[in-house]
C-alpha cells in the first residue's frame, strides 16, 4: 500500500481541497484497511481499489459530518440546481478558439476556479489536471464511462463561460487568429 | 478521424494517457489540419495555465510514516486523526470569542497556560537520546464577549515546538467561527528540544487584527518520563 500513498493523497486532496483534511482521509483508508492486508495481494488494479475505497470513505466522512460543500462528485453533479446550471452552457460556443494570453490567464484561472461548485473542479482537475483516464474516474465513483466523459465536457465548458463572463479579453472571438 | 472527433480527445493526447493506436491516428489527423492544430497550439497554452492554477501540495513532513504507523495496533498514540483536526478547529473558535464587538477597544483577558500534561515516547527498550520529542497537550484560557464568522486564527510557535499534527511547521492558519463565552483550547505540541517561548495567537476578521501571546514552561524533553 505504501507505493500508493502519494497518489491516494493527491485524490484526497483533490476531494477535501485542504491538506491536513485529505492526509487525515488517507489515514482513515490505511487504518480501516491495515487488517486486510494480505487480502490487497490479489486486488486487481490497486490504485483504482484503493482510491475507489477512499472515495467511499469521503463520503461517509462527508454525511457524518453533514457538510453540504462536500457533497459527494457522483451525487453532487445531478442535483437540479447544478445540472440546469451546467446545461444552460452552450459549449459550441466556447470552444478554444481565442487567443490567450498565458500570463494573463493564470490569476483569472485561479478566480474562476474558486468559482467553481466543489464537484465540478474536483472533476476537472482530476481529468484534466492530474491525468487521470475517464475510465478510471468512472471506476471510482462507479458510473458509466459516458456520464464521465459528458459531465467533463460540461465543466470544461463552464470554466470556458465563466472565464468570458469575466469579461478577459483574451478570450474574445473576435481575437482569434484564423 | 474528423475535426470534432480530433478536439475531443486534446486533454488525453496532452497528457499522454491515449494508447499508441488512438495517438497515431490523432497525429495524422493534425498533419492534415492547420485549424486542429492551431486549436491543439490554444489548449495546450490553456491546460498549462489550467495545472499551474491547481497544483496538489506535498504532503507535510513523515506523512508517509506517520499515516503507516497510526495503522499498527499499539502505535495509534502517536498518529494524529480527525478528531485531533475537530479539536484544533474547537480551539480555534474558543479563541476567536475574543474578536466580537467591541473587542479590539477593550482588553480581553490574557490567554493563560492553565496546565501542562506530559506523555513522553513510546517505550522500546532502547534508551531514549536525551533530546528525544516529547508530546505535551497545552490548555490555553480565553474569555470575551461576542461571535463572529470566518475569522482567521494564525498560530506562530516557538522554534522548539511544533503543532503534533503538523511537524515542521511553526505557523499554521485556520478559518474559523467564533464562539462567546469562557472558554479552555488544549493544543497538542511536541517540544522538540529544551528552552521556552512565546506561543503567538493572531486573530484576523478582515478588518481588525489582534495578538495574544502566552509564555510557555520551559520543556526539557531529557526528563520527560517514559510511558
Amino acid at each position: 500500500m505504501q507505493p500508493h500513498l502519494r497518489a491516494m493523497h493527491g485524490f484526497a486532496f483533490r476531494l477535501t481541497g485542504h491538506g491536513p483534511d485529505a492526509e487525515d482521509l488517507v489515514q482513515d483508508v490505511v487504518v480501516k484497511l491495515y487488517p486486510r492486508l494480505s487480502e490487497l495481494e490479489s486486488v486487481d488494479q490497486l490504485r483504482s481499489w484503493l482510491n475507489r475505497v477512499l472515495y467511499r470513505q469521503f463520503i461517509d466522512n462527508t454525511r457524518k459530518k453533514g457538510r453540504q460543500a462536500d457533497r459527494p462528485l457522483s451525487e453532487l453533479v445531478d442535483s437540479d440546481g447544478q445540472a440546469s446550471y451546467l446545461d444552460s452552457v452552450v459549449s459550441e460556443d466556447l470552444a478554444p478558439d481565442a487567443m490567450i494570453d498565458l500570463e494573463r490567464l493564470k490569476p483569472a484561472m485561479r478566480r474562476v476556479l474558486d468559482d467553481l461548485p466543489p464537484d465540478h473542479r474536483t472533476l476537472l482537475l482530476l481529468h484534466d489536471v492530474d491525468g487521470w483516464r475517464q475510465e478510471d474516474i468512472a471506476v471510482v465513483l462507479e458510473l458509466p464511462v459516458g456520464t464521465i466523459k459528458s459531465r467533463l465536457h460540461r465543466c470544461r465548458a463552464a470554466l470556458r463561460k465563466k472565464l468570458q463572463e469575466g469579461e478577459e479579453p483574451f478570450l474574445s472571438p473576435d481575437r482569434q487568429d484564423h | 478521424m474528423l475535426c470534432h472527433e480530433c478536439q475531443a480527445q486534446f486533454i488525453a493526447y496532452l497528457n499522454q494517457t491515449m494508447t499508441a493506436p488512438e495517438r497515431a491516428d490523432l497525429e495524422r489527423h493534425l498533419d492534415d489540419c492547420g485549424d486542429c492544430r492551431a486549436r491543439l497550439s490554444r489548449e495546450r497554452s490553456f491546460l498549462h495555465a489550467l495545472k499551474q492554477a491547481a497544483p496538489v501540495p506535498e504532503p507535510s513532513q513523515g506523512f508517509e510514516a506517520r499515516v503507516l504507523a497510526a495503522a499498527i495496533p499499539g502505535q495509534r498514540r502517536q498518529s494524529w486523526s480527525s478528531p485531533w483536526v475537530g479539536a484544533a478547529v474547537a480551539a480555534a473558535l474558543l479563541l476567536g470569542v475574543v474578536l466580537g464587538a467591541g473587542l479590539f477597544a477593550s482588553a480581553p483577558r490574557t490567554p493563560v497556560v492553565t496546565s501542562n500534561e506530559t506523555s513522553g515516547p513510546a517505550a522500546s527498550g532502547v534508551s531514549e537520546a536525551p533530546t528525544a520529542p516529547m508530546l505535551r497537550t497545552v490548555k490555553l484560557a480565553f474569555s470575551s464577549h461576542d461571535a463572529l464568522d470566518n475569522v482567521t486564527l494564525t498560530l506562530d510557535l516557538p522554534k522548539n515546538v511544533e503543532l503534533a499534527r503538523f511537524p515542521g511547521r511553526q505557523t499554521l492558519s485556520w478559518k474559523v467561527d467564533l464562539k462567546a463565552g469562557d472558554n479552555v483550547l488544549a493544543l497538542p505540541i511536541r517540544v522538540l528540544f529544551p528552552g521556552s517561548g512565546d506561543l503567538v495567537a493572531h486573530l484576523d476578521d478582515g478588518v481588525r487584527q489582534k495578538t495574544f501571546r502566552v509564555r510557555l514552561p520551559d520543556s526539557d524533553p531529557a526528563r520527560s518520563p517514559s510511558s
